[in-house]
């Protein structure tokens, strides 16, 4: 068709073809050659050399031996599933009762679910072992009472106990998605239904729940699909336990013998990655549906709540209940940790023992300063680098006629489908055989997190950018502003806060991230998640747990302006 | 004669619609003099957003030429497309398109400092408070744009279009999004202003009342094509097919055979189902020639009980009646089946037959021919909205 050329004619002219063509390379620069790199070594694996073998199916195959591969699967299936159900079932109740609801204390949910964001997983799991593992207070208080002495009434680490940390950590980001679900839902489809003659129960399941389905749908796999990936729940209560899932394995795998079995992790990683993509295709279908529901209205709904009567002090009990178990007593705990001589429980002779000293050596530790100090550069990098190049990306999709919009689209949104772990061993492998020495350094963390967190820009600022009328840019044009001096003067400044909404989130993800940064760490470029993980393996519980307690301070701070940014511009939250 | 501002010519521009092509301008010729307010009316769909959104560059043409003011801005052979920034054209969109993240002052002077070379602070500031005195909103300088109403938005908007002196203006259905009254009172300002700066406008809109009242001259367009161009009278009384005359809220025809062979403008005898019937020729036709008559709802006169008209007299019972202020209007069931509309300063019966007649200057009496160029959803899809 002629008129798509000649638009497209204009766009070479004024350089937003150039700008595509240099975005795709960019990003196809930072996705192909891991996955490639991964995919070719699962059919050759390596030689002692690290040079590539033969090609081979062996790797594939050898994963269903012995039966190893039939557990991995059921654990996966069974960790997932059952961690999405507790999470999707704790944030359903905790959203209804603080969008619908007139029960007590509801802000603290909601400070429960900000909080989440600010503290790392991996901090969050150690936390969680201590107060439910073998020596915590859960085994060695109320174990007792039912007979049990030896510290073992509650196993932790097995399925059921992965299961719950997995569920409590992710309860509060399907709270706050779920949450917003419930606010953006028109209350006047519900008033007709009364209208109708429908009771209240008649209205929520012939009204409420059909239309709401498809997101709640959405949340659910969203969920899903990513305790499918963790990582840190499985590392760390899991593997003690001999509990394997298939994120797991593939650490097991890379770090079990020196050289690792590349072969075999990238032929495991495969193997996640099509589950994961398949999910992720999955999770589109349904959101797509959910947008078709989507009330475009959106903002400022007065929704009436609902009068809980005497059932209201029993509303307040599960908020208070909540807010103990999801913040306090895991932090608290990790605070107790943190200022005890050697770990124990609390007991007056426990108090004699409090000291300062474990922050002191936490700020003196020079690995701790150092990984503070990178991961702060690298998350400030990082975060940047992805927020401006989908700014642009972003607009061009939006904007642009070219045809290259929906591949720079494409290729920015496919590495949500990588698991941070199959994204790590294939950029170690890629990295490590490049002569550059790329390897070891900083820059190969931060190409990793680039490559992991650019989807996530891309659902911040598209909607922003698509929310904007088209008129307000032809404005600029007519008024003489060239295509560019458009963004710059009107879309840019129209846009900002998703942008610095997705500068926070992006910089609170990397300053967490721990699946990818464990395989590219060596002495020389450590961060935070990975020097805490190690230490957690050494058994330094006061400084883990000091030092932990500074970062999660810095990481409120964080935390805070992201959520008031998202809260006051009425941002949509993508996690 | 009169320096030409704005020339279309053979202006094509094709969509992809659902894996088809829709051709939503054909053919497009079309000029506009210096200083003139020209409206191009038309329900929607039928091109005219498309017409404008093509002389300001924010569509690309398939086919065709577009000069503005002497200067070719576009042209298909040999390929020239001057992007929107180098037109030297202002706009008004009908979302107004006001930034809400600059001032009322900062959305005016967007224009002049995107001027090279550049103009000075102060030549800037008294531009725009000049243009933001036209446009009476000087007291709201530096306020932020997104107080404003939607009048003072689309004042705005009015302000930013104007200030860097376009030799074009351009006005996507500016008052569509008003509330009725303020959208009237607004017609007189907008004529004003026009009248004041003199500057050439090109309007768009789908309100036929809008285009009678502001409008130098009036394009009727359907079917992505101009059916007929004239002063907003003529368009009114002498419209060239039955679309026109339907789009333009006449709904009532009469189909009849030409008794007599009379030149255009001339009173003609026709035969039709209610009888013979008088009416002014709009061409001349020949002695049993098919014709389409239009009678406008407020030419119907009613013909007291007892009085007899020669001709041109409808029986008719009352339908629907609505009362609109100013006037009764009514939905009548003629005599023999047409349904028409009838307005009058009086009160019908509710009950009976009454009689009416139509004077016979008051008969517009078009060739059926032209009824058969027209494209079938202008035709059909108008009954709906003016019945």
């Amino acid at each position: 068709m002629r008129s798509g050329q000649v638009g497209r004619l204009r766009e070479w002219k004024d350089g937003r073809g150039l700008a595509s063509a240099f975005l795709l390379v960019v990003l196809a620069w930072l996705v192909l050659p891991p996955l490639g790199t991964l995919i070719v070594t699962s059919l050759h694996g390596t030689t002692q050399t690290g040079a590539l073998g033969r090609f081979t199916w062996h790797y594939f195959a050898s994963v269903w031996g012995h039966g190893q591969m039939g557990s991995l699967l059921g654990n996966t299936l069974g960790f997932s599933v059952g961690s999405s159900a507790l999470a999707l079932a704790l944030g359903m109740v905790e959203a209804w009762l603080v969008e619908r609801t007139d029960a007590p204390g509801r802000g603290l949910l909601t400070a429960t679910a900000v909080m989440s964001l600010a503290v790392p997983y991996v901090l969050y799991t150690m936390a969680w072992i201590l107060v439910l593992g073998n020596n915590g207070p859960f085994n060695q208080w109320i174990g007792p009472w039912f007979g049990s002495h030896n510290g073992r009434w509650f196993h932790l680490d097995s399925l059921p106990g992965m299961v719950l940390v997995e569920g409590f950590l992710w309860s509060p980001l399907v709270f706050l998605l779920l949450s917003s679900v419930l606010r953006n839902f028109d209350p006047r489809l519900e008033e007709a239904s009364w209208m109708a003659g429908a009771t209240p129960g008649q209205t929520v399941r012939g009204v409420a729940l059909p239309i709401l389905l498809p997101a709640i749908l959405s949340v659910a796999l969203l969920v899903f699909v990513r305790s499918f990936q963790a990582f840190e729940v499985p590392a760390l209560v899991g593997l003690p336990g001999n509990v394997s899932v298939l994120a797991s394995q593939v650490y097991v795998i890379m770090t079990e013998f020196a050289p690792p079995d590349y072969g075999q992790a990238s032929a495991m990683s495969v193997y996640l990655l099509i589950a994961a993509a398949i999910c992720f295709a999955l999770y589109f279908r349904v959101l797509g549906t959910a947008h078709r529901f989507h009330m475009v209205s959106g903002k400022g709904f007065r929704h009436q709540r609902l009068r809980l009567g005497p059932w209201r002090w029993l509303a307040g009990l599960f908020v208070g209940l909540d807010f103990a178990v999801k913040l306090v007593v895991p932090l608290g705990w990790l605070i107790w940790t943190a200022v005890l001589r050697s770990y124990q429980l609390p007991s007056p002779r426990a108090l004699g023992d409090l000291t300062w000293e474990n922050f002191r050596s936490a700020l003196q530790y020079p690995n701790f300063t150092s990984a503070a100090f990178h991961t702060l550069v690298l998350a400030i990098l990082a975060s940047t680098a992805i927020m401006l190049l989908t700014w642009v990306a972003a607009w061009l999709g939006e904007r642009s006629r070219l045809p290259a919009r929906r591949l720079v689209d494409y290729v920015a949104s496919a590495p949500l489908a990588f698991p941070a772990i199959v994204l790590g061993v294939g950029v170690l492998e890629f990295y490590l055989n490049l002569p550059v020495p790329i390897y070891g350094s900083l820059l190969i963390l931060l190409i990793g997190y680039l490559t992991l967190f650019m989807p996530y820009g891309m659902r911040y600022l598209q909607p922003a950018v698509m929310h904007l009328s088209p008129e307000l840019e032809e404005a600029a044009q007519i008024a003489g502003a060239s295509p560019w001096a458009g963004f710059r003067g009107v879309v840019a400044p129209l846009t900002r806060s998703a942008f610095w909404a997705g500068w926070l989130f992006i910089l609170l993800l990397v300053a967490r991230e721990l699946t990818l940064s464990v395989f590219l760490v060596s002495p020389g470029n450590e961060v935070v998640a990975v020097e805490l993980f190690d230490l957690w393996n050494n058994g330094q519980l006061g400084q883990v747990a000091a030092f932990g307690v500074i970062w999660t301070a810095v990481m409120t701070a964080i935390a805070l302006g992201f959520w008031s940014l998202i809260h006051r511009r009425d941002i949509e939250l993508n996690v | 004669m009169a320096e030409t501002m704005l020339a279309i010519q053979r202006l094509t521009k094709r969509f992809f619609r659902r894996h088809q092509v829709v051709e939503v301008i054909r053919d497009l010729e079309l000029t506009v003099e210096k200083g003139t307010f020209f409206t191009l009316l038309g329900p929607s769909g039928c091109g005219k957003t498309t017409t404008l959104r093509c002389v300001a560059g924010l569509e690309t043409p398939d086919q065709g030429e577009i000069a503005v003011g002497g200067r070719w801005v576009f042209r298909d052979r040999p390929w020239l497309d001057v992007p929107p920034h180098r037109r030297g054209i202002g706009m008004v969109f009908q979302s107004y398109a006001i930034w809400p993240h600059l001032s009322v002052f900062d959305n005016v002077a967007y224009p002049l400092r995107l001027k090279r070379p550049r103009m000075s602070f102060d030549a800037i500031r008294r531009k725009v408070e000049e243009a933001l005195a036209t446009v009476d909103l000087q007291e709201w300088t530096h306020h932020p744009s997104t107080l404003l109403s939607g009048g003072q938005q689309q004042r705005l908007a009015l302000a930013r279009a104007l200030v860097s002196e376009p030799s074009l203006l351009l006005l996507d259905e500016p008052l569509s999004n008003l509330d009725q009254r303020l959208r009237e009172q607004l017609r007189f300002e907008l004529k004003r202003l026009q009248r004041e700066v003199g500057v050439t406008t090109l309007y768009v809109t789908h309100d036929q009342h809008e285009a009678l009242a502001l409008s130098d001259r009036v394009g009727i367009m359907m079917g992505g094509r101009l059916l007929q161009v004239g002063d907003p009278e003529t368009i009114y009384f002498r419209p060239a097919s039955p679309a026109v005359a339907q789009f333009l809220g006449c709904p009532n025809f009469l189909e009849g055979t030409l008794l007599d062979a009379a030149p255009a403008g001339h009173t003609a005898r026709l035969q039709t189902a209610l009888g013979m019937w008088r009416g002014v020729l709009a061409s001349s036709g020949q002695r049993g020639e098919r014709c389409v008559m239009a009678v406008r709802p407020e030419a119907i006169l009613r013909l007291s009980e007892g009085l007899e008209a020669e001709g041109n007299t409808i029986e008719a019972k009352v339908l629907v009646h609505n009362f609109l202020g100013h006037v009764h209007r009514y939905q009548i069931q003629l005599a023999n089946g047409p349904i028409w509309l009838w307005e009058t300063r009086e009160r019908l019966p509710a009950a009976g037959i009454i009689g009416g007649y139509v004077p016979a200057q008051e008969v517009w009496v078009m060739p059926d021919s032209a009824s058969s160029e027209e494209p079938a959803a202008g035709w059909e899809g108008l009954k709906g909205v003016l019945g």
